[in-house]
């Protein structure tokens, strides 16, 4: 069979699908439940093996999936490394390191084709991966891992060797961009909601005259020692959120990079893979970041913590992404993950309180 | 935490009872770090938290008094599930997540991390 993929309208934003499928319940106007509609009145069926990834594509071929899997950046441990205090590989440690490496490659990626939209996406890596290469130091190659530990050492003292997750290397990650990509810094910023909470405030552009893009990083538990059942739909909209450029994750002890998902998990890139360190980026050395293997996560196997990513090119898509943020507040009503504030609001009480009958009072 | 629940569940939720009726406007909770978390712990477990606190609001408290830092993973979990949604008043959470003793028990913990 040929027909390698449907394509669905990339642009059902969240206001004109809740206006044109009021028909549907309210559990159902989901972005999912949106596709399963749409995809019964054309006669398709979402079959096991289908895997679906953001802007809404449904990728029923193999070939197709291993073309949109090798469009994304893939950056795995490498050795050979000029020594980083006594390491020459992050083998066995730097996992999530590199699936922090691959989210921000990724929007960078992005970014690059929203601004010079006339290049291949060949060209876009070769500009974008000399950014990440391991023994680039400072601004030579400002996303290294050499800058991501030095500066991981000074911020959250977490140095060569030791183990980050999804919400300490978003913390680090936001301060290696702008300490580092100062280039890329000026036209797209890094936010991070630490407490589930996206404040409107840290995303308006104070510069109207340009456009200011966001990286944005919502660092998340799902679960005590699993992921909740009752996350998943989330999990599900969030991956099917156009602007959704993935989610750092992995199972137990081992990063990997959700990219997509079908009915029993996960889609992911994994970078426990060891290559050789390179120090340019040449035709032969791209290769190396680039991959048409990818890994199924089951649901069950998902570690709970976690940072759904985000990549906003203006003002119209934080604009949609807010939108979005409370049509998730409404259709998660009991148990959205999101929440959503104007700004940082000062703390209504006293922190420490009076001691009564062994209580302590606030 | 075990300590307070080896107390007998008849003066839990007697204890529980008195501070309610003295304290009309807030909810009693325990608060504690979970066994395997390597987070400080709070000073005392034991507080009366207003009502109309939101969880958000309260899970800022707490991290303010473990000193921990905004960089820092802090997840809270009543009834091994996740703390509901931040604009959840605390009274709220009370209502659908006391315990028989009619305390409300609170868990936090740091993120995991993988190599």
């Amino acid at each position: 069979m040929e027909k390698l993929s449907y394509q669905i309208h990339p642009k059902i934003h969240c206001k004109e699908y809740e206006n044109n499928f009021e028909f549907l319940s309210p559990e159902k106007r989901t972005r999912l439940g949106v596709i399963q509609v749409i995809l019964k009145l054309i006669g398709f069926e979402i079959e096991e093996e289908c895997y679906l990834i953001g802007r809404l594509e449904i990728v029923k071929s193999q070939t197709y999936l291993n073309k949109l899997v090798s469009q994304i950046p893939w950056i795995t441990y490498r050795k050979g490394m000029k020594s980083i205090n006594g390491y020459k590989s992050d083998e066995g440690w730097g996992c999530m390191i590199r699936v922090a490496q691959m989210m921000c490659a990724h929007a960078f990626v992005k970014h690059n084709q929203y601004r010079f939209n006339e290049f291949t996406i060949q060209q876009h890596f070769e500009t974008i991966l000399p950014l990440f290469l391991d023994n680039g130091e400072d601004f030579e190659a400002p996303m290294s891992i050499r800058n991501i530990l030095k500066v991981g050492k000074e911020i959250i003292d977490k140095g060569p060797g030791q183990w980050y997750g999804a919400h300490s290397i978003s913390q680090v990650m936001k301060e290696v961009h702008l300490m580092y990509n100062t280039h890329i810094e000026k036209t797209l910023g890094f936010v991070t909601f630490n407490e589930g909470v996206v404040y409107k405030s840290d995303l308006i552009n104070e510069d109207p005259e340009n456009d200011r893009s966001f990286l944005i990083s919502i660092p998340l538990r799902v679960g005590l020692e699993k992921v909740d059942k009752a996350y998943i739909p989330q999990l599900k909209e969030v991956l099917l959120y156009p602007d959704c450029i993935g989610i750092l994750g992995g199972k137990r002890h081992a990063a990997m990079y959700y990219i997509g998902f079908n009915r029993s998990g996960v889609l992911t890139l994994d970078p426990h893979t060891t290559q050789k360190c390179v120090n340019e980026i040449t035709e032969e050395t791209l290769k190396t970041y680039r991959t048409i293997k990818h890994k199924h996560l089951k649901w069950h196997q998902l570690d709970t913590t976690m940072a759904f990513c985000f990549y906003l090119n203006n003002e119209e898509s934080v604009e949609k992404f807010i939108q979005t943020i409370s049509l998730w507040k409404e259709l998660f009503p009991d148990d959205y993950l999101i929440g959503l504030r104007d700004s940082k609001a000062p703390m209504p009480i006293d922190i420490e309180g009076e001691i009564e009958d062994d209580f302590e009072i606030l | 935490m075990k300590d307070f629940k080896s107390q007998p569940l008849e003066k839990r939720k007697s204890d529980s009872k008195k501070v309610l009726k003295k304290f009309p406007t807030k909810v009693p909770i325990i608060c504690y770090k979970d066994h395997n978390s390597v987070l400080p712990s709070l000073e005392k477990d034991k507080y009366l938290i207003p009502k109309s606190l939101k969880v958000l609001e309260f899970e800022q408290i707490i991290r303010k008094k473990i000193s921990l830092g905004e960089k820092e993973a802090l997840a809270f979990f009543v009834n091994e599930k996740l703390m509901p949604k931040k604009d959840s008043t605390m009274d709220e959470v009370y209502a659908q997540n006391k315990d028989e003793d009619g305390f409300l028990y609170i868990v936090y913990m740091e993120e995991n991390i993988s190599g």
